[in-house]
């Protein structure tokens, strides 16, 4: 087939409801979906509505581009039928879905998309009408080429997922302002909350340029019982930092020291118990200078404190922002 | 009649218990960025899906049972259990159905229905009849949208019982029975059943 025939084949894609159909799939996919300017349930349907019109057009016009057809409506039925089955495995099956996702990009596993499948009749009316009234002959070579190419890609170039942020998950909290501990503050947060326990970071910034060597010792105390924290891990930022180039938490404490405590217990047994509430008990004995309180004249002599705190802690939801997993 | 518009009204939603919720953690594993304020996410533990799914089956068929044929419509109501490796995230699939259709992937579950209106054409009086059909009750294996069932049928009106099985995809169902000293029949047709799911993590 002489590509001047084949082009002429694609003509059918010049027309007003093609163009329109593939304009409105690009715009929703590419400026709609995500802008907020419509709520995610139309922008989410309405690429699928342009699609299942366009697609089955696009297909024929494909087709007799490769192969000579007949324009006798079996061509029209049979990609029709290929774009309705394909778009509801892709809307239903898991496997299906992981697959195409895999090739082609994200989709949505949504069944509720099926609502959209009588979009194929429109295309289907359509095609009939134009096998009826064949191409005009004297149409742009042009024209036809661009509007392949274009529909093509449209129709391939599916919308970029939006970011969604995780599931919620329950995690323990504790409320702790930054605590003096003589030589310096320190700072506390859970850093790992699930079934089989929880993990508390401590930061100790010392005060200035002056040493603040610090002991940390905890334990989560719930009204049956207290669970004593292991301290895993002592590291100085400076340690880290050789890994973290650029982190700006690290930057600003580039001086302290990071201890990591785990708690293991049965925190899966407590939640479902409604086990809520703890106090976690912190201890920080500190070694430096400043750690008593200062002398009036001359340089701060080297001592130790020993201070402890009870913090309330809380087990409940939590959001997570994109990206955390 | 108050419960069954209730649970009307409760198809293709889904519900959040909060039994096992915590993540997978190790907890002796320091956190991989240990200066990070931020909390890190836990592994996830997947989920149970406990699935009510009810509706209506419309078809026809034919057999040895009705000679002529027949058109009937079905009541089932499905409870099947399945799990999920992941935990689905409602704020990632917003769904046009109200808080969105949650399906286990693989489920076990058992389905209770019943051929309640059986339109059949009887030949010699050349009049169309309307009977309740059998009564059901079927193990049925699932994977997501299509499954099939085998279990046992009652006749009420005959006091006939046998066994049938089941299988759909989709909207699409067909269903065979034989009902002892009665014969045959094949069913196919169009199902509407939505789901009404209870999830919680394993």
């Amino acid at each position: 087939m002489s590509v001047s025939r084949a082009l002429r084949a694609a003509a059918d894609l010049t027309r007003p409801a093609p163009l329109i159909a593939t304009a409105l799939l690009a715009v929703n996919d590419h400026v709609l979906k995500g802008s907020g300017w419509l709520p995610g349930a139309v922008t989410g349907k309405l690429s699928d509505v342009a699609g299942l019109f366009v697609a089955p057009i696009a297909l024929v016009c494909v087709v007799r581009c490769v192969v000579p057809a007949r324009r006798d409506g079996h061509l029209a039925a049979a990609a029709l039928a290929m774009v309705a089955l394909g778009f509801a495995l892709l809307k239903t099956s898991p496997a299906v879905h992981a697959a195409v996702n895999v090739v082609w990009g994200h989709h949505v596993l949504d069944p509720s998309d099926l609502w959209c499948l009588p979009s194929v009749l429109l295309a289907w009316v359509w095609l009939g009408d134009r096998e009826r009234h064949p191409v005009d002959p004297g149409s742009s070579r042009f024209g036809s080429a661009l509007a392949l190419v274009g529909t093509l890609v449209v129709c391939a170039a599916t919308s970029k997922a939006p970011p969604v942020p995780p599931p919620q998950v329950p995690m323990w909290s504790i409320a702790a302002k930054p605590l003096d501990v003589g030589c310096g503050t320190a700072a506390v947060w859970v850093a790992k909350s699930g079934k089989t326990g929880v993990g508390v970071t401590v930061r100790v910034t010392p005060r200035a340029d002056q040493p603040c060597v610090a002991v940390v010792a905890a334990s989560l105390k719930f009204a049956d019982r207290a669970f004593a924290g292991r301290l895993v891990v002592s590291k100085p930022a400076g340690e880290l930092l050789a890994n973290n180039r650029g982190d700006r938490e690290l930057a600003e404490h580039a001086n302290a020291t990071y201890h990591y405590l785990a708690f293991e217990l049965d925190n899966e047994a407590r939640w479902n118990r409604g086990d809520r509430m703890a106090t976690f008990e912190l201890a920080i004995e500190a070694t430096g200078a400043g750690a008593r309180v200062a002398s009036e004249v001359g340089p701060t002599p080297a001592a130790k404190t020993t201070r402890t705190w009870s913090l309330p802690a809380t087990h409940a939801f939590v959001d997570f922002p994109v990206n955390s997993r | 009649m108050k419960r069954a518009v209730l649970l009307a009204g409760l198809a293709g939603c889904h519900f959040h218990r909060d039994v096992n919720a915590p993540g997978v953690i190790d907890p002796l594993a320091p956190p991989k960025n240990l200066a990070s304020p931020d909390r890190e996410y836990p592994d996830d533990p997947g989920e149970h899906r406990l699935m009510l799914t009810s509706g209506v089956l419309g078809g026809g068929g034919g057999g040895t049972i009705s000679s002529g044929g027949y058109v009937e419509l079905t009541g089932e109501v499905t409870l099947s259990y399945g799990q999920s490796a992941a935990t689905h995230n409602d704020k990632a699939s917003p769904l046009f159905i109200p808080r969105s259709a949650v399906i286990p992937p693989r489920s076990y579950g058992v389905t209770v229905g019943w051929s309640a209106l059986r339109f059949s054409r009887d030949p010699l009086m050349d009049v169309v009849e309307v009977d309740p059909g059998a009564l059901y009750l079927e193990a049925q294996r699932s994977w997501a949208f299509a499954g099939f069932g085998a279990g046992w049928a009652y006749d009420p009106k005959t006091g006939s019982t046998g066994p049938q099985v089941h299988g759909f995809f989709l909207v699409y169902f067909a269903r065979a029975r034989v009902l002892f000293g009665e014969g045959w029949e094949i069913t196919g047709g169009l199902q509407l059943k939505i789901p009404t799911t209870w999830v919680w993590r394993r």
